[in-house]
């Protein structure tokens, strides 16, 4: 070999020498990513086998379509009260008490919550229950959250509508109850027009009817005083019109103030759940889905579609239950006063029997 | 002999029944002194209805108020002669307690009967909104009925010895002696609420005074 070629060799390797050592050190990079990949594996899996051991063990326990994830220990009490709750909710709902299967929740009693849990329980609604509850305590709370489950399903016209939950903890004939006294209570000519018969009154009086409902609800006597009884009027543009409909008695001032307020229904929520609690029953088990899914169309032909009858029947048969419903006078009762009787009896006879001259 | 008695429980009583009696007559006027407003037309039955349930607190108080006077004073001359006048009468003491008894009932029919009266002057003089109704009869019977329950128990207590009423103050403070004790211990025994369940609920002696008292109702 020429001193040219081996020169030549020379040149060569040392421009391949970098090259090469420069691979050698990527491999060896590779390698050690990939050993950091696998440590890192192995860390995550010990971390989330650690974790697991540490998180509290739950249990689930289904009753119908509530579902409720528990402690374990709490297994067979809170088994009572979800069969007690789906009985009330299936009830009430119906077929829509099935959308519950999609919504479990996290039952706990109070003083002892349960918080280390994976990030999918932790979304899970919440129900607590008080520390001595009884199956029957707790089933009050799961109502009460299957409830609020089922009204996040529905549109906000129905739930504006319907005022507070949908429960039926009073039965219908106490409510109704209540409802009478509304019904000769109210200061609304709409309610007086109901009590007296009128269907239209009454549809209005429940808030079914859309529209300016101020002038149907409150004739315009009724109207000036309303506005005479606001004591906090917002915004003090009001003012001047308010002035003008109790002073100057200006009945357009008075509807200008009473719209511009957007005041309360002249019955109140428990009218209307009593009205919705009819037409569920009517309806059968698809009356509440048939209600929530009609969302868009105006509420009296909802209602209609729920109870499967025509609003008009609907209606007749709410007034003529409410009517039916009028409360006893609570002035006196034959028991309490055959009770008052014979205890005067009682107190009586101790005072002829006493001691004093023995 | 029972017309002496009540001639003299009438003598003791009678400054006690004349404010009871215009009481008893004013109570169901001033509940509905409000029905009939014209600038309340619209929130009458209401307005009303509230008004009468307020006022109602004051029938079994009033109640309760002329029964322990009337029973105290029909006890009251014996207990200051140390009853020699009552051992000195042929009548056993039973006998003699029922007298006592039977007229304290007959003045109390006094203030009844006002009550009765107001109540019907009240229900036709106040203007009621459809759908309400007045109950004069209802609440002058249990008005009565509240008078005689009451004056039975205070009678009960006053014909006794101090002794006897010590007992019963004994008892009724045992009770809440209990009551605060066990609570302050920390042990839930609702001693006061069971009691109180016991005496003012059906069949409890004290249910004539509880709920509302209602002149006018739905």
């Amino acid at each position: 070999m020429s001193e040219r070629v081996r020169a030549w060799y020379a040149v060569l390797i040392a421009l391949t020498l970098p090259v090469a050592a420069a691979g050698q050190e990527a491999q060896a990079l590779e390698r050690r990513l990939r050993q950091l990949e696998v440590l890192r594996r192995d860390a995550r899996v010990t971390l989330a086998r650690a974790q697991a051991a540490a998180r509290e063990p739950l249990d689930t326990v289904r009753a119908g379509s509530l579902v409720v994830v528990i402690r374990p220990a709490d297994a067979n009490f809170v088994g009572q009260a979800a069969r007690i709750a789906w009985t009330r909710l299936d009830s009430l709902y119906g077929a829509a008490a099935e959308d519950l299967s999609g919504a479990p929740l996290l039952f706990f009693l109070q003083g002892q919550p349960i918080t280390d849990v994976t990030p999918a329980v932790a979304k899970l609604q919440r129900v607590m229950g008080p520390s001595d509850a009884t199956p029957t305590d707790a089933a009050y709370q799961l109502v009460r959250a299957g409830s609020v489950a089922l009204r996040l399903k529905t549109d906000s016209a129905l739930a504006t509508w319907l005022g507070p939950q949908l429960l039926h903890d009073i039965a219908l004939p106490v409510m109704n109850s209540r409802v009478y006294v509304e019904l000769v209570t109210a200061p609304s000519i709409a309610v007086r027009r109901c009590y007296a018969g009128a269907l239209d009154a009454c549809s209005a009086a429940l808030g079914i009817v859309e529209g300016d409902r101020i002038p149907i609800w409150y004739d315009a006597p009724e109207r000036r005083v309303l506005v005479r009884q606001l004591h906090d009027v917002p915004g003090s543009g009001l003012r001047p019109v308010v002035n003008a409909c109790v002073q100057a008695g200006s009945d357009a001032a008075c509807l200008d103030v009473l719209r511009a307020l957007q005041i309360e229904l002249p019955l109140s929520s428990d009218a209307r759940q009593s009205m919705a609690r009819l037409a569920l029953a009517a309806g059968g088990r698809d009356a509440f889905r048939r209600l929530s899914r009609s969302a868009g169309q105006p509420l009296e032909r909802r209602l209609g579609l729920a109870g499967g009858v025509p609003l008009d029947s609907l209606l007749r048969q709410w007034r003529d239950q409410v009517i039916a419903a009028r409360p006893e006078p609570v002035t006196m009762a034959a028991s309490m006063g055959w009770a008052a009787l014979a205890w005067s009896l009682v107190f009586g006879l101790l005072a002829l029997r006493s001691t004093r001259w023995r | 002999m029972f017309h002496m008695i009540l001639f003299t429980q009438w003598k003791w009583s009678r400054l006690i029944l004349l404010p009871a009696v215009l009481a008893a007559f004013a109570l169901p006027l001033l509940s509905v002194q409000g029905a009939g407003d014209p600038n309340r037309t619209a929130w009458e039955a209401r307005s009303l209805l509230y008004a009468v349930q307020s006022w109602g607190v004051g029938y079994p108080v009033l109640a309760t108020a002329i029964a322990l006077a009337i029973a105290m004073t029909a006890w009251g001359a014996d207990h200051r002669g140390r009853h020699v006048y009552a051992l000195s009468l042929p009548v056993p003491r039973w006998h003699y307690a029922l007298q006592r008894f039977g007229a304290g009932v007959v003045l109390l029919a006094l203030p009844a009967f006002a009550l009765w009266l107001g109540a019907l002057v009240a229900a036709a003089t106040a203007t009621i909104p459809p759908g309400l109704h007045a109950y004069p009869g209802a609440i002058a019977v249990r008005f009565a009925l509240a008078l005689g329950v009451a004056y039975a128990v205070f009678f009960a207590i006053t014909a006794g010895t101090t002794r006897t009423a010590g007992y019963v103050l004994a008892i009724i403070a045992g009770i809440i002696v209990v009551q605060v004790l066990t609570a302050s211990a920390g042990i839930e025994l609702r001693l006061i609420p069971f009691m109180g369940d016991r005496l003012f609920l059906w069949p409890g002696p004290l249910e004539i005074f509880s709920g509302r008292w209602m002149l006018i109702d739905v």
